[in-house]
């Protein structure tokens, strides 16, 4: 048992959050999503160049063999620099599906973990909330080759990204995963702008051609990445509430009512005391689902619910009182508060609400 | 005790409702219903079916002009207001400027004022708040200073609630520095046109303008602007609070919003769960907003107390809108019209996820404003715990 970084992990930490200190926050966020990929080519560079994308990936694929230790690490940098860049879909979420697969997809793992390759993860379905088991898309064979049909939502970087990884209802054969050139659906996708400074698009397959990632174990698959993709997105929401608790400290220590700091006020004094509690059960939780799952524990899978879960209490809590503590000016556009706030929002209800996951934790537990 | 209204009250709660669902125009109830932002055209249009029955000041009494309802019949057409999907309306001129008005004004002022409040011909926005003066809002700065006629302001507002849209702005000054502060506050009116105004609007989180900064520079108001004595204005905004207070619990509009959320779910759905959470909560709450308008019929006060239905209300409202981006999932996650996107276009999905987002966060205000929740509990814990 140990919860300190070791020295690998320590310097990846170092290192991911002098870049966010250096080239992110909320300006920087803002214009890089009004870029032509909605994040910053630069950075994104950057981020293979240093190893980052190869952070969470076995060395036997190329990768540094972090495991969920390194996924989580970055996310919490990104999060607290409200980063749009798509590590959470490409990497992670892709990147876990696809490590998964073995020698066929080797090139495309290849190509995400270089950088080179992003891809996304065409999931939601309108109006079906986080019924992601029975999707209402369908793969059919045509002569010999899988075609897609559908319309999926809210795929994030759907823009950006150079091919996505897709669920589907196959004929006979329940939940697939297939992957999708982007090519194939580029005049089909409508961008849109997510409430946190990410964009995303809507996109309709139309007989588009794929190519089968499962062998019927697709759900599994998927499942299994999850794991991973929850506990990276609960560090992504740990960066941003640690961030807008600091944030409010820091005020409370400065604003003056009454003739006084608002800091001095004993309401208050509990108040931030309960947020600061609730950051770091989030983070405990956080680590030690990223360490079991790494490690292989067999509680991993709850325990990356509950870390997802905690994250979505905490985040909300923080975030909520964040603004409360702040009074006016915590609601202004102008404060990153409201950006951190939008961004565990987003999250939420991206990778699915506390009611969703707790369902599934009661599977697990039982 | 008696739990159930006369007959009379229930028709009369009847005849408010199927009165207002008639006359509201479908543009703006879709718009409502869908959380979308009005215009200020949408606005006035709408009061203005409300001024033709004399429901615009709906809390005047008939002196004044206002239709003089009781406590009981100024409950019901709240909640019968409350049930539809009608724009509040705009608070300022009829909750808050108008009372202080008839209260402590002279005749001319009140000749002057009221009735273009009650007709829907002005716009006022409140200049309290400052960037120094919040919940203390007694350490307020901006200043009046007599010259000949005039008073000459200088200052700075902050968080002023459409004043980009306003006519006149009633405004707490200070017009003498020496004594106590509260002592020194004066209320004045003013004309948003004076020379020496420029307002800077301020972006919410939701992506609104909504609020504005506003400077005042050399500002010249004609002294018989000054609502009552010079010095006591303070007294005259405190009570304007209280007389806030009671109908800022939002209960119906509550309900109106849970009857909705519960439409969307089986009965057995873990959302209905929630949905029952919140609904039992918001029953408690409407029945102590019921007591406390019992108390008022016995003549009593409830005074201080109300502070809690501000707090209950106002937490009940934000759960409410919590709980409906958590039943849309991830059809709330794009934003859309006016919100970010350019094009003004709504993103495909349910129409009503669009602004569930937005929604959500403009209502994290209710527990910021109007005294906030932490300084409503103070009142409660001063006032009626006697701590
Ligand atoms: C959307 C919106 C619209 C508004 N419209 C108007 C308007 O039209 N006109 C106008 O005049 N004002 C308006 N306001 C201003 C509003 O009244 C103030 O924001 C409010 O009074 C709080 O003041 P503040 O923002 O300066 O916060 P602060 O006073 O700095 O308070 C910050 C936080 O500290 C808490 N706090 C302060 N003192 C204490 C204490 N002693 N003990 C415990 N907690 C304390 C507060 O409750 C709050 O949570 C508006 C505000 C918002 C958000």
């Amino acid at each position: 048992m140990n919860f300190e970084y070791d020295e690998t992990e320590q310097m990846l930490a170092d290192s991911v959050h002098r870049f966010m200190d250096d080239t992110a926050g909320m300006e920087k966020a803002r214009a890089d999503a009004a870029l032509d990929k909605g994040y910053s080519a630069d950075s994104w560079n950057t981020c293979a160049e240093m190893g980052w994308l190869a952070a969470p990936f076995a060395e036997e694929n190329g990768g540094f063999g972090l495991g969920a230790v390194g996924s989580m690490i970055v996310e919490e940098a990104l999060g607290k620099g409200l980063s749009p860049l798509p590590y959470l879909t490409s990497v992670v979420f892709s990147g876990k599906i696809l490590e998964q697969l073995g020698e066929a997809v080797e090139d495309l793992l290849e190509g995400v973990i270089s950088g080179e390759k992003v891809l996304s993860i065409a999931l939601h379905e309108t109006g079906k909330g986080y019924g992601y088991e029975t999707p209402s898309t369908t793969a059919t064979l045509q002569n010999g080759e899988w075609v897609v049909n559908g319309a999926k939502s809210n795929v994030v970087s759907a823009g950006a990204a150079d091919g996505f990884i897709v669920s589907a209802t196959v004929d006979g054969d329940g939940f697939g995963l297939f992957y999708v050139e982007a090519g194939e659906v580029a005049a089909n996708i409508r961008e849109i702008n997510l409430v946190d400074n990410r964009r995303a698009g809507h996109i309709s397959f139309v007989a588009a051609k794929a190519a089968r990632l499962d062998e019927g174990n697709g759900l599994e698959i998927f499942d299994n990445a999850l794991d991973e993709v929850l506990i990276a997105a609960a560090s992504e929401n740990l960066g941003a509430m640690q961030a807008a608790f600091d944030q409010t400290l820091e005020y409370a220590k400065i604003r003056k009512q009454f003739g006084k700091e608002l800091g001095k006020f004993q309401v208050l004094q509990h108040r931030l005391v309960d947020m600061s509690i609730k950051v770091e059960e989030a983070r405990s939780i956080i680590m030690a689902a990223a360490m079991a799952l790494k490690e292989g524990h067999e509680d991993a899978k709850s325990l990356s619910r509950a870390a997802w879960v905690q994250s979505l209490w905490s985040g909300r809590h923080v975030g909520e009182e964040a603004i409360q503590i702040h009074g006016g000016i915590g609601m202004t556009d102008e404060l990153e508060i409201g950006d951190f706030v939008k961004r565990i929002n987003a999250n939420e209800l991206l990778f699915g609400i506390p009611m969703h996951h707790i369902e599934r934790y009661n599977t697990l537990m039982a | 005790m008696d739990l159930a209204f006369s007959p009379e009250d229930l028709q009369f709660y009847e005849h408010v409702r199927d009165t207002l669902a008639a006359n509201l125009p479908a543009d703006i109830e879709e718009k409502e219903r869908l959380g979308q932002r009005l215009s200020k055209e949408d606005m006035l249009r709408w009061q203005d079916v409300l001024a033709a029955n004399n429901w615009l000041a709906a809390g005047w009494p008939a002196e004044y002009g206002g239709p003089g309802f009781n406590a009981t019949r100024r409950y019901l057409f709240e909640q019968a207001y409350g049930s539809l999907y009608a724009p509040p309306p705009v608070q300022f001129g009829i909750t808050m400027v108008g009372p202080v008005i008839y209260n402590y004004a002279n005749q001319e002022q009140k000749d002057r004022f009221l009735p273009a409040i009650r007709e829907n011909k002005v716009w006022w926005c409140q200049g309290y708040s400052e960037p120094g003066a919040g919940s203390d809002l007694a350490s307020l700065k901006t200043k009046a200073v007599r010259d000949g006629d005039h008073y000459v302001v200088n200052g700075q507002k902050t968080w002023t609630t459409w004043a980009h849209w306003a006519d006149w702005m009633f405004c707490l000054v200070k017009t003498d520095t020496t004594c106590k502060p509260q002592a020194g506050i004066s209320f004045l009116l003013i004309d948003m046109k004076t020379p020496g105004i420029t307002i800077r609007p301020i972006k919410t989180i939701d992506g609104d303008h909504e609020v504005n900064e506003v400077f005042l520079e050399n500002v010249r108001v004609p002294v018989e602007n000054l609502i009552g004595e010079e010095g006591a204005g303070w007294g005259y905004g405190k009570a304007l609070l209280e007389h806030e207070r009671f109908i800022m619990s939002g209960s119906a509009r509550s309900r109106r919003n849970l009857k909705e959320l519960r439409k969307q779910v089986a009965a057995n759905s873990p959302f209905a769960q929630e949905i029952s959470r919140l609904e039992i909560q918001l029953r408690a709450l409407e029945f102590l907003e019921l007591r406390l308008l019992s108390t008022m019929n016995a003549g009593g006060n409830p005074g201080p107390r109300a502070s809690a239905l501000k707090i209950r209300g106002t937490e009940i409202a934000q759960a409410i809108s919590r709980l409906r981006l958590e039943m849309l999932g991830p059809d709330a996650v794009g934003v859309s019209q006016g919100f970010m996107e350019a094009d003004g276009s709504l993103p495909a999905g349910p129409a009503e996820a669009a602004m569930a987002m937005p929604t959500y966060l403009n209502l994290r205000k209710l527990t910021i404003w109007g005294g906030s929740n932490e300084i409503q509990r103070m009142v409660m814990a001063k006032a009626t715990l006697g701590l």
